[in-house]
Order: structure tokens, then sequence, then C-alpha cells
């Protein structure tokens, strides 16, 4: 410590008055290494200390006049050093002096009023020179002075003073204030005294603190170049104490005041996008700020709480209503993700989470309920998952919570228009599956159809899917217009997972009887059943048991000789492998290859049964020369809405074999049809029998009645069997728990069910009793 | 203009002789149909005939005729079952 003093070399003789005394007191510097040596000596032998501390006692003379003068010489001295110290001027004693004057002091017990005279000191200097003297008057002058400049100047003057000071006093510091429990070390006392008349007392502190906030506020607008002043300042608050108590709770106020005008300024006219920004780089702002000034740990995690709690956690419901449905909309995930980090910082993801499923069902029911967009929504809707899926794994970092809001709106949505969707998304799975849909590969095959599957998980009224993808499967299956074996038994094994095997049950039937039929002709061709020289027709049936495939109505239709032959002869063969069953033909999906000869080359033509029938009677019917529309209704007795569409497919398709007079696009009776004998096409083979794949309005209709008639035979069958166990049922009960054991079958309206329970009093299942009461009748 | 017939894909239902349209009377399943513990119609599940003239899925009714309750009755008409022979 000593060695710090700046050497002055200042003779003690110019102070006459404490001269002889300090003389003295150098005499018992000797003394002053007494303890000491006493030390040394009680460490060697113990009765020794007694005869030395007795002569330590005698060398003081105790006497209170000598030490009152002593004391008034020295602090004349002392103060008068302490005069120049505080008006920093040049001490004109000898520091080691002075030092030697404390300690002498001290050594005669005058340490306490020593004490009491240095505080004085110290207070008046504080309170008079600087605050009555320097800051109050400018506090008082102009609303505009720079107080934090002001006052770190102080500071900075006043610890410079004080250590001084400190070393001036050291000796009082350390064997005085040290061990006295009531008292501040001369440093301490010091801060203490600045914390009291500077930042707590008076008129200072609140001018001082308020202009720090606005260097604050200059800061956060970038316009503090030179940032040294606040981190003086800082440094000052933290050594006065005065941190949590003073500054802590101004800068938080001041910090919400801050961002609560920023936000208000901005919500309504900012685009969200770039308010979240905004918001953004304010935390980093005040994260970066608390680093530069070491601000404790609690300020900066306040600050950044309430710059969320201004910016974000107030203004959730703006935000969301303003900005969410647009974001989503362009797909802006970098937004998205600060709107979902700063939510979730301020517990308010929720809020982002409904708007999120709200914004699923709604945008979801847009591309669901417009009967004009049906043949798209499948593509849509995969579109519209997939956009979702990105931005869940994006910016909600694939949060369990928002894919469920997601899976629970397409739920919700796609099951508020009925049947449609499931239609759709059957024939979606169909045009996958469809042979000719060559462009895509193995791989994307796959992928389509899993997100096909998801779309289906979602739908209530899997029937309605079951029937559609059933009648197109068998179109696909009996009109050899399959892609690929491996993708059907994909699709069916996908099924099968999904909904379990009683799902899939009649579907693999379907494909099992098209393996048995297969079987089946192998055997017919190498039997002497076949016909296949005499009619020079390749006779290939499909024998399918009625009950896993789709209904299809008989119809009409007279053979030419030939082709009954062929028929009859494979009968026979069936029924002599198969007793007890009979056969009916479903000629409506029978297909044939046909080779034709015209004018201007020959061709091979797959057509379907129909058309060849309808073609076959041109055989007999001279070139030029045409048949009229009910001459051909009553060759082949067909009826008129197969007719009119074979004929259709045949004279105004793009294939045109056949001519037709008058011209036009529909056919209407009275008609005249000719062979087209200018027909030509650049290809040997042929299609023409689309028209079989294309499903018609009316087996539309049918499917969905089909539909509704088995749920309709469900629902009597769950109801029996509640019935069955319950002997006696009340009416609600029997209500829920037919919607219970439904529910994997799709939503049932109440009014289904009671007219089902209606139905079974009338068919004598069930009667009433009382009521709301049924019995069962067995 | 000279047509022939190369190949001809046929497609036919086969049903079983007896009552095309009727179901089952013990599971009420069609006769086309399968008895609900077998997966595919054909001989696997073939239809048994009583003298009655009332017919079942085999399977259906030879589990019938186990329990205590049927006495060996036809379910439908109560008289006793017997195969009918052709």
């Amino acid at each position: 410590m000593l060695s710090n003093f700046p050497s002055r070399g200042l003779p003690l003789s110019q102070n006459t008055s404490s001269s002889p005394l300090l003389s003295k007191s150098s005499s018992r510097l000797s003394s002053a290494q007494r303890p000491k040596r006493q030390k040394q000596l009680l460490g060697s032998s113990g009765p020794r200390k007694l005869t030395l501390a007795s002569s330590t006692t005698d060398f003081f003379p105790n006497s209170d006049s000598l030490s009152e003068k002593y004391f008034n010489s020295t602090w004349l001295a002392l103060n008068s050093a302490l005069d120049n110290v505080f008006h920093d001027q040049p001490i004109s004693d000898s520091f080691e002096a002075l030092y030697r004057g404390v300690e002498n002091l001290c050594r005669v017990d005058k340490s306490r009023s020593l004490w009491e005279n240095l505080k004085m000191r110290m207070t008046n200097h504080i309170a008079f020179d600087f605050v009555k003297q320097s800051l109050e008057p400018a506090v008082k002058s102009s609303d505009s002075a720079d107080m934090v400049k002001l006052v770190v100047d102080k500071w900075l003057k006043w610890t410079a003073q004080l250590k001084i000071v400190q070393n001036m006093f050291f000796y009082l510091d350390r064997s005085y204030l040290l061990s006295s429990p009531n008292d501040l070390s001369i440093i301490e006392t010091g801060y203490s005294l600045f914390r009291k008349h500077i930042i707590i007392d008076g008129e200072i502190g609140e001018p001082f603190f308020a202009s720090l906030m606005s260097y604050f506020e200059l800061h956060r607008s970038h316009k503090l170049e030179d940032t040294k002043l606040i981190a003086l300042a800082i440094d000052m608050i933290f050594k006065l104490d005065v941190y949590l108590a003073n500054f802590h709770v101004r800068f938080l106020h001041s910090t919400r005041a801050h961002y609560h005008d920023l936000s208000e300024a901005n919500i309504e006219s900012m685009p969200i996008p770039d308010y979240l920004k905004l918001t953004m780089s304010a935390l980093d702002f005040e994260s970066d700020q608390a680093t530069t000034f070491s601000f404790q740990s609690t300020t900066r995690v306040d600050t950044v709480a309430v710059v969320k709690e201004e910016m974000i956690k107030s203004k959730v419901d703006i935000i969301i209503s303003r900005g969410f449905d647009d974001l989503v909309d362009a797909e802006d995930t970098q937004s998205l993700e600060y709107m979902y980090q700063l939510f979730t910082q301020v517990k308010e993801s929720k809020a982002l989470l409904t708007a999120f499923g709200e914004y699923t069902k709604r945008e979801g029911l847009k591309l669901v309920m417009d009967p004009a967009k049906d043949a798209i929504m499948v593509a849509s809707l995969l579109a519209f998952k997939a956009k979702l899926d990105r931005i869940l794994a994006a910016s909600f970092a694939k949060d369990d919570d928002f894919s469920n809001a997601m899976r629970e709106g397409f739920a919700d949505f796609i099951n508020k228009r009925q049947s449609v969707p499931a239609e759709m998304i059957a024939k979606y799975v169909d045009e996958l599956l469809r042979a000719g849909n060559k462009q895509m590969d193995d791989k994307e095959l796959e992928t389509r159809m899993w997100g096909v599957l998801i779309l289906f998980r979602f739908i209530e009224g899997k029937d309605v899917f079951e029937a559609f993808y059933k009648r197109d499967l068998a179109k696909r299956l009996l009109l050899n217009r399959s892609a690929s074996d491996d993708a059907e038994r994909n699709m069916l094994t996908l099924l099968k997972d999904e909904c379990g095997t009683s799902f899939t049950q009649k579907l693999e039937g379907m494909f099992r009887d098209t393996e048995i039929s297969r079987d089946f002709m192998a055997s017919f061709k190498n039997s002497k059943y076949s016909t296949a020289k005499e009619t020079g027709i390749d006779l290939y049936v499909n024998a399918l048991s009625q009950a896993f495939w789709p209904y299809y109505p008989d119809t009409t239709l007279v053979l030419p000789p030939e082709m009954n032959t062929a028929l009859e002869s494979f009968q026979q063969f069936y029924f002599s492998k198969q007793t007890g069953r009979k056969i009916s033909w479903r000629h409506v999906l029978g297909h044939c290859v046909v080779k034709a000869q015209f004018p201007k080359g020959k061709k091979e033509l797959s057509m379907s049964l129909f058309q060849t029938v309808v073609l076959l009677l041109f055989n007999d019917v001279d070139d030029g020369k045409s048949l009229t529309y009910e001459q051909i209704k009553t060759a082949t007795d067909l009826d008129d809405k197969n007719l009119t569409r074979t004929l259709q497919s045949l004279a105004c398709g793009k294939v045109r074999v056949l001519s037709k007079e008058p011209r036009g696009k529909n056919v209407n009776p009275g008609d005249k049809f000719a062979v087209n004998l200018k027909f030509e096409d650049k290809a040997y083979r042929l299609r023409i029998n689309q028209v079989q794949l294309k499903e018609t309005p009316e087996e539309n209709k049918e499917v969905h009645e089909m539909v509704k008639r088995d749920r309709e035979y469900e629902i009597q069958g769950v109801i029996v069997r509640i019935m069955k166990t319950k002997k006696t049922v009340k009416h609600v009960e029997l209500i829920r728990q037919t919607i219970e054991m439904t529910k994997e079958r799709g939503t049932l309206d109440l009014s289904d069910i009671k007219k089902n329970i209606e139905k079974l009093i009338n068919k004598d299942y069930m009667e009433r009793q009382g009521a709301d009461t049924y019995v069962y009748l067995s | 203009m000279k047509v022939t017939i190369d190949k001809w894909i046929g497609v036919s239902t086969w049903h079983w002789n007896h009552a095309q349209d009727e179901v089952c009377g013990i599971c009420r399943v069609a006769f086309d149909g399968t008895c609900p513990t077998c997966k595919y119609p054909g001989d696997d599940c073939p239809l048994i005939i009583g003298e009655c003239k009332h017919a079942f899925h085999m399977h259906c009714l030879l589990k019938w005729l186990t329990t205590e309750s049927s006495k060996g009755l036809c379910p439908m008409c109560r008289r006793r079952f017997k195969t009918a022979t052709e």
C-alpha cells in the first residue's frame, strides 16, 4: 500500500505544531514492531509475555490532555490535506507524515474521533461540493442537463479522491474500521455517502436515471456512437450497489415503455413478417446490450421477457388475425417459425395452434365443398397436405400438437361433405393404378399411394371408398387395365394395414377369383370342350363369385351363332367341374380383340363385347349400305341405354369405324349407320373400349345407393346384436351403443338409426315397451 | 368390311343352383357369400338343403345342430333336419 504513495518529498518540519509530536511518534515506531516481537517470543516461551505486556502499557503515558492536543494538531494537518485532495490540489505535507499522524492517533485510541471527523469531512464534501455546488444547480438550471455525464464525472473524481484518502488513512482503515463491526471501510463509506446524497436522497437521482434511460433510448435507435459513458455509469451503479433497487426496476420500466410504443406504432401498419423480424432483432439487441454493459442475468432475462410481452404476448390476437393466414398462404416458413418460437416463449402457442387448426379446416373445406372442383379435389388436397407438412417441419419443429391439430382439421373438413371425398379418393387411386398411366416410376407411385392413404385415413365413410374402389378394381381386373399386379397388391396391403382384414377380404376375394379363373381357363383350353379351332374365337372367361364383386345388372344380348357355340361349350366344361352351380353372364364387362379389314388397311381393335356384336352385324351388310338404329336394336336386343353408348363410341368417338347419318355427337332413333370406308389410323392396334371403363352417372348413383343400403343392413345388424344381449334396453342407451359399435364405419345420422329401429319393429325383431324402452323378440 | 373375333374375354358370375337371391336363415349372409367363418365362397363353403327344402350354409347348420337347444330340428320350420337326397 505504502509504495503506492506518490512521494512528494515534503519536509515534515514545515508544520511546526505537529513536528514534536510527530517526532515523538516516530520514536514510537519501534513500538509498532513490539507486538510482533512479542509474538515471536510468545512462540518460544510463554512466561515472558507478562513482563513484556506490562512494560508496553508503561510505554504509553495515559495522558488525556496530551493526546487531545496532539489530536487537534494532527487533524489540522490532515484536514488541510483533505481540503487539497478534495479540490484536486497538491498536498502540502508528505504523505508519509500524514500517514504516520493517522497511525499515531490511532495508537493513542483516537480512532473513533478521527473517523468521526473524517466522515464528517467526506459528507460535507459530497453534500456541499458535489451536490449543492455543482449537481443541484445543473438540475435546476435546465431540464436537458446531461446528468449522466455530470454524475459520472463526479463519480470518477470521487473514486480517485477516495483512493488518496484511503491511502492517507490507511492505518485507520486497517486497524480500527476493519475490526469495528458497526463501521464500514473508508471506500465503502465513501460509496455509501455518494449513494446516499447523490443517488438516493435529494433531487439528483431521478434526473440522473431519467437521463441514463434516454441514453439507452438513443442506443436502441442506434444513435449513440459512444457507449463508454453508459458503461461507466453501469459500473458506478454496480459499485454503489443500487443496481437492483434503483437501476434494474427503472431500466425494465423504460424498456417496457419503449417496446410498448414501438409495438403500438407498428402492429397495425407494419407487415407481420417485418414485425416479427423487428421483434427478433429487438430481442437480439437487448440481449447483446445486456452483455455489452454486463448487466446482471436477471436484468437480461427480465428485459427479454418484457420485450416479448410488449411485442408479442399483448399482441397475439392482432398478429394472428393480421398475418397468420397470409403467411401460411404464402408458405413463409421463416416468419411462421419466428411466430412459433416467439409464441411458444410467451406461452401463447395455443393461439397459434388454434389458428393453424382453423386454417386447415377453413382452407380444406374450400377444396372439398365445391362440386365444380371435384375432379381435382384429391390432387389439391394432397398438395394442401404437403404444404402444411412442409410448414410443420420447417416452422413448427414438427410439434406434435400442431400435427394433431392438422389431422383433426383434415378429419373435420373432409367429412363435412358426404361421401364425395371418399369417392374421389377411390377414383384417384384408380387413376394411379390404371394402365396407361406410365409417366411415373414405381417409387413415385408408392409415394402417391402413401399420400392418398393418409387422406383416406381421415375419411369416416370408408364404406363409400370401398364401394368405389371395388367397382374400379373390378374394371381394372376384368378389362385387363391394371398397370401392374404388384402395385395392386401393394395398395391392397396398405388398405389391409389401415383398416384390417375384414375391410379387404372382398377385395382379396376378387384377386383370388381372377387367379382361379386363370387356372381354370388353362385347363379349359386343353380340354375337349375348347372350340377355339372350330369358331376361331379364343375364349377366356372370368368366373366370379358374386359375393365379392360389385353387382352388375343382367343385360339382354343376342350373340352371333359362333359366339354362342363357344359360350355353350365353356358352360358345359364349367358344369362338368363344378356341381350345384349355375352361371350368369355379365356381358357388359366382356371385351374382345377383333381383326377388321378396312379398305385402307387391316386393324386389330380392342373393344367391348357390345361393340363387337354391333360391328359383327356389318359383316353381312354390303359396303356402302347402312343399318338403322332400329335394325341394330332388333338384331342385338340391347337396351336403348347400352346401345346408344355403344353406337356413340363407334361412330362419334375418336376412332370412328362407323359413320353416322345424320352426323352429330348424339345417337338418336332413326339414325343410319354404315361402315366408315375411309377409316384409317397410323396405329395397327386400336383400343376403343374406353367407354366400358368410364363410369356412367347411373353407375355412380347406384354405388351410392348400394352403400346406403349396406349401411342400413349394418345398422340393423348392430341393433339386433345389442338387443339380443340386452333383451330390454332404453332408447338413449341403444342409440349410444349403436353409434359406438359402428364408429369405425363412419358417422351415422341419428335419424338413420331411428329409421332402422322402426324397420326392425315392423319386422317384429323388437317391440316398444313404454315410452322409451325396447324389448327384443326372439 | 370383314370382322372376325380373335379373342374374347367374357365375364360370368356363378351362383348356387338353389335359391339364388336368398340369404342363409342362420347367418343372414347371401348363399353366394360365405358363412361367417369362411373366407371364400365355393366348394369350401357349400350349401346344405334339408328335406324340408330349407337351405343353409353347411357350416352354419352344422354349428346349429351341435347346440343343445337345437334338438336336431330345422331352425326354420322346427321339423327334424335331414339332408335332402336328390
